[in-house]
């Protein structure tokens, strides 16, 4: 499993790490465990709305946390979840680029088994770091 | 527990002290109150928030710690901190995401007797017409313009249009209504996030819950009576707050602040979720005006629901709900930043009060309490878990000498929510609670583990605390019978 949630800290919300091989997987990975707190089966979202992203960052943490900020926005405006994500990561002269689309369905109390609603991506030991191949990143969602 | 004990000094048997000298950096002491059980499972990253709280400018007298804290970002939940107008700083994380996240208590004339051959059907009914859970939408068609009305005037926006009782403002903080809160300091994504929620519960530990009182747990006759309790009452209290707009107000103001706060006012912080500006700045202004209007959302959105509560009674008693008693005892806000005057070395000064999970606990004669209850001191309400039950207590005058006239708001969890979700299952919980004469409705069984009462510390013990150190004083305690849960 690429990610998992930690018992040890943060014990009112949801605390996760991520590892993956490439920086996009990590990015597709990190949706999913905010995703996968909101409900569980992923499988259960069905990818019948398709939605253009475009975010750019100062720094390669700030566009992870405003691209799960983004899918946050998105879970209360859209009433939408996602679980399908294309998209590219490029580093600009001075800052960092995500493009591509995401898909999802619009939430559906009857079908979906929902679990906690997340209010927020905290900055709260918020880490993307590289060791060695490998990406890895911690974040804790307020519930 | 160890370790822990060689950080506190104990002062009393609910209060323990925390040194200015204990980390670089901090201003004033931390104070925590407990008892010795609750400090057994003092979740041990308050002390380490707590003394980061310290650190912060302008801060008075202590950093607190309620009975029922627990971890948190920046503050610890269940913080309490109040910092000078003039050279103190006003900080989103001492407020929380969930802006005036808060409790409401409602009476009824109806006894259990009455209630509980129609349990079931009011729990079902209630769980249909206050939406909970991820996705929850409320019935309120209204645009941008209407939305941004409604955050500047608040609960009386609610009177207005018929979905409130006028006698319902002067029972809720601040009459429901925080002034000055400026929509156009709110950000369009706020209003998207929150357009169409008004009137939803959330989830987590937001519920709306059915109560009786028993008895046995009437402990303040007099107040009980005044305030309108009887033995064998229902009740109803529930939880929620600013849900999506508040939580966007919070994030957006955060990273305002991480943006400016070295920069333009060389402010250090030991924990970038203790963000701040001071007070008196544009940006400090800025987020006060726009928190304000998350106030004011979410006591529209409890208003919101009081109004489909008494629909709903009406309609299954077939009566009015006035004619039902439906009155509300009061409304009190968990997370909030108020500006107060509080004695502080012997003058009276005028102190940025932030609460974060704590509640305010005015005492007697205060002229913000309804005149109902001015002579008694401030209607409290602090919520157990689903299994065991909440109470309400009365604020005291010496809350005011000893926590800026403030509180505990709940249990506090000690267990994490992966770790609930691991242990227990929802669907047995469910029967559980069904054999224990508790009908709850659920959007899932996996977010109603997450809520067991095991997770949570004993509400009895954390209410001690407070009587204890008479920051709070019992009226009655509340044991449920039917709730429902995002």
């Amino acid at each position: 499993m690429p990610y998992s949630y930690r018992e040890d800290i943060s014990i009112a919300d949801a605390a996760i790490e991520v590892t993956a091989n490439s920086l996009e997987e990590l990015f597709i990975d990190s949706a999913k465990a905010l995703t996968n707190t909101m409900i569980d089966n992923l499988d259960s979202i069905k990818c019948n709305k398709k939605l253009k992203i475009h975010i750019l960052s100062p720094t390669m943490e700030f566009l992870l946390f405003e691209f799960l900020e983004k899918l946050i926005i998105l879970k209360d405006a859209e009433i939408l979840l996602f679980n399908k994500f294309q998209f590219k990561i490029t580093e600009l002269s001075n800052e960092f680029l995500l493009d591509g689309k995401i898909y999802g369905e619009k939430i559906n109390q009857n079908k979906h088994e929902l679990c906690a609603d997340v209010k927020a991506i905290t900055f709260h030991m918020f880490k993307v770091e590289r060791i060695n191949n490998n990406w890895k990143a911690n974040f804790i969602l307020d519930i | 527990m160890t370790e822990i004990n060689s950080i506190l000094k104990k002062k009393s048997n609910t209060t323990w002290e925390i040194p200015i000298t204990y980390k670089k950096g901090m201003r004033v002491p931390a104070k925590i109150y407990a008892t010795d059980k609750l400090l057994k499972v003092l979740d041990h990253h308050v002390i380490e928030q707590i003394t980061n709280v310290a650190t912060l400018p302008g801060i008075q007298k202590y950093a607190y710690a309620m009975p029922d804290a627990h971890s948190g970002y920046g503050f610890p939940i269940g913080g309490v901190a109040a910092m000078d107008i003039d050279e103190g700083v006003i900080s989103p994380g001492g407020i929380g995401f969930d802006i005036n996240c808060g409790m409401r208590l409602v009476l009824t004339n109806l006894t259990h007797t009455d209630v509980k051959p129609k349990l079931k059907e009011l729990v079902e009914q209630l769980y249909k017409r206050v939406p909970a859970g991820v996705g929850g939408r409320g019935f309120l068609k209204i645009n941008n313009t209407q939305f941004k009305e409604i955050v500047e005037i608040g609960s009386k926006w609610c009177i207005e249009n018929n979905y409130g009782w006028e006698e319902d403002l002067e029972k809720t903080e601040e009459e429901g209504s925080m002034k000055n809160a400026n929509a156009q300091k709110i950000s369009d994504i706020s209003i998207k996030r929150g357009i169409k929620q008004i009137g939803t519960l959330g989830s987590g530990n937001h519920y709306l819950e059915i109560q009786v009182v028993k008895p046995e747990n009437i402990f303040d006759k007099k107040a009980a009576k005044t305030i309108g309790i009887f033995p064998n009452q229902v009740v109803i209290m529930f939880h929620c707050g600013s849900r999506g707009f508040g939580h966007q107000v919070a994030s957006d103001y955060l990273k305002k602040f991480l943006h400016v706060m070295q920069e333009k006012y060389k402010i250090e912080i030991l924990d970038r979720e203790l963000a701040c500006a001071p007070f008196y700045s544009q940006e400090g202004q800025d987020y006060f005006s726009a928190m304000k209007c998350a106030i004011n959302m979410s006591f529209v959105n409890r208003q919101i629901i009081l109004h489909r509560i008494r629909e709903v009674f009406g309609q299954i008693f077939k009566s009015d709900p006035e004619k039902l008693g439906l009155s509300m005892v009061y409304d009190v806000a968990h997370n909030t930043a108020k500006i107060e005057e509080h004695d502080i070395n012997g003058k009276n000064k005028k102190v940025v009060v932030h609460r974060k999970g704590a509640t305010r606990a005015f005492g007697p004669g205060r002229k913000e309490i309804p005149q109902k209850y001015r002579s008694m001191g401030q209607p409290v309400i602090i919520g157990g878990s689903m299994e065991t039950g909440s109470y309400l207590l009365l604020g005291t005058e010496t809350s005011h000498k000893e926590t800026f006239a403030s509180t505990a708001h709940g249990s506090g969890r000690i267990m994490s929510r992966t770790k609930a979700k691991r242990l227990f299952h929802g669907e047995k919980l469910f029967r559980d609670m069904l054999n224990r004469g508790i009908y709850v409705k659920s959007v899932s069984y996996s977010g109603l583990a997450e809520e067991a009462g095991e997770a949570y510390k004993d509400i009895d013990e954390v209410v001690n605390a407070t009587v204890e150190a008479k920051i709070s004083k019992r009226v009655t305690r509340f044991i449920p019978i039917g709730n429902v849960k995002g």
